[in-house]
């Protein structure tokens, strides 16, 4: 009787053990824990709080990443990435001083390469992960709005091409190394979420080396809906393949 | 008894140290904020190469250049940092950091490019 009781258990114990493997093969939660994605992202809200804690850091905090971005996007760079941080994620990591000017030394891209299968899983899964306090339904896909004002913001009082790289035309790719490029900002941000970051950059990471500005909303508003236009130009998609 | 207030001071001194360092009680040493938000356009150095300069239209500020630096008075060095350079009758390319750095930490980034240049203000 007992040798029955414990065989009935070693197989319902083998059962349980086996069966999210073969029913659940695409789960995105366990693609994300085999690849060790944890490694290098934070994926459960330890937002780094201090300097040490920044230079510490290997790659971009995941936790709010349903937040962040597009599926699509997240689809096909968990398959191939691309860079997004010319200068790394933290590029006080990979930067030396120079005499002309400071060298950045070959900062690593990301490490994932699932299959087309697991990284439509692993996106699902990621768009899951989403800030419950952030306001939705702010920003209007393909509304009209001021072109020449939002780039009189974008290029000259708010100077943001200082930091981050947008192209200039035809995959002409200008501005600074120091944040993630712009240039595809509509292909891989979500735009409400761009409206709350850059209106508060140090919300969603305290120690980001972004200005924090105090503008009226509707200035916010005009400059989510020109980041939105930039997209990645085919030139661009060309080179890259 | 002597004894064991000394060991006892040592242990709440070591303490102190580790767990206030880089909190907020202390805040973070303008070395520290220099390399993080200066940095990238005032180069590690200070001597005005940072990563960012290469498609600037104006060129960062060389903060280890004694001449220009001893004339820009204490005030107007604050009023840069804290408001940008647009506030000084400069280039927009300085942004404001008074939405991230406290009036103390601004203070003391004055002080510290006081030694960067190794000068005073007119
Ligand atoms: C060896 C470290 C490492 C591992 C492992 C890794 N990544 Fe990354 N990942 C990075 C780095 C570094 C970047 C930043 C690249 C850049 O900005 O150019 C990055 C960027 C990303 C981004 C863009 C984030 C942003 O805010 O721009 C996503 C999404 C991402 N990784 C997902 C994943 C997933 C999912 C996995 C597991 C399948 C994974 N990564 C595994 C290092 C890693
Ligand atoms: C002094 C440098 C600097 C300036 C100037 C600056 N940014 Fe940023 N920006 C950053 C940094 C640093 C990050 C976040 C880095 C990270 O997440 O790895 C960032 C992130 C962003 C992001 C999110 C991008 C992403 O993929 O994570 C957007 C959108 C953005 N900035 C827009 C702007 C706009 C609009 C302006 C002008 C009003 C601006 N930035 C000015 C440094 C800067
Ligand atoms: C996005 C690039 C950028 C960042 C980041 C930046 N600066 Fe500047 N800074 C400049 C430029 C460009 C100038 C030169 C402006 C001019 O000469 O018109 C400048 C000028 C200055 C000046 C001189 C102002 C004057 O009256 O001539 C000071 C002081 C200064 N920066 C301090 C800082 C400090 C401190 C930080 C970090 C908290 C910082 N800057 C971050 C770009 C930057």
């Amino acid at each position: 009787m007992k040798i029955v009781k414990t065989f009935l258990l070693i197989t319902l114990f083998s059962l349980w053990l086996t069966a999210p493997h073969i029913s659940m093969a695409a789960d995105g939660k366990m693609v994300i824990e085999q690849n060790r994605c944890a490694g290098c992202h934070e994926m459960n809200g330890g937002k780094a709080g201090t300097i040490a804690e920044v230079l510490s850091k290997k790659a971009p905090d995941l936790f709010y990443a349903g937040s962040k971005f597009q599926e699509k996007f997240l689809t096909e760079f968990l398959q191939r990435p691309v860079r997004i941080r010319p200068a790394g994620t933290i590029f006080l990591n990979y930067t030396v001083p120079g005499t002309e000017i400071d060298q950045i030394q070959e900062p690593p891209l990301c490490a994932s390469r699932l299959s087309r299968e697991d990284a439509v899983a692993a996106a699902q899964h990621l768009m899951t992960l989403k800030d419950p306090d952030m306001p939705t339904g702010i920003y209007k896909p393909g509304a009209e709005f001021a072109k020449a004002s939002a780039k009189m913001l974008f290029f000259k009082s708010g100077a943001c091409n200082a930091c981050h790289q947008v192209d200039m035309g035809g995959g002409d790719i200008k501005g600074g190394v120091s944040a993630p490029t712009l240039y595809d900002a509509g292909d891989r941000l979500n735009g409400d979420w761009v409206l709350s970051y850059i209106k508060d950059p140090q919300h969603w990471d305290p120690k980001a080396w972004m200005p924090k500005r105090e503008l009226p909303d509707s200035t916010w508003q005009l400059l989510t809906n020109f980041l939105m236009t930039m997209k990645k130009s085919e030139e661009m998609r060309k080179a890259e393949k | 008894m002597l004894k064991k207030i000394i060991i006892l001071s040592a242990i709440l001194s070591i303490f102190i140290t580790f767990t206030g360092r880089g909190k907020d009680v202390f805040g973070e040493t303008s070395g520290d904020n220099y390399k993080l938000y200066c940095a990238q356009c005032h180069g590690l150095k200070g001597n005005g190469s940072g990563i960012n300069k290469a498609d600037m239209s104006v060129a960062p500020r060389n903060h280890t250049d004694t001449i220009e630096m001893s004339r820009l008075k204490d005030s107007d060095l604050y009023d840069a940092i804290a408001h940008g350079g647009v506030s000084v009758g400069k280039s927009a390319l300085m942004p404001p950091w008074q939405g991230v750095m406290t009036d103390a930490e601004i203070r003391e980034m004055v002080a510290y490019l006081r030694e960067l240049c190794h000068c005073k203000g007119e």
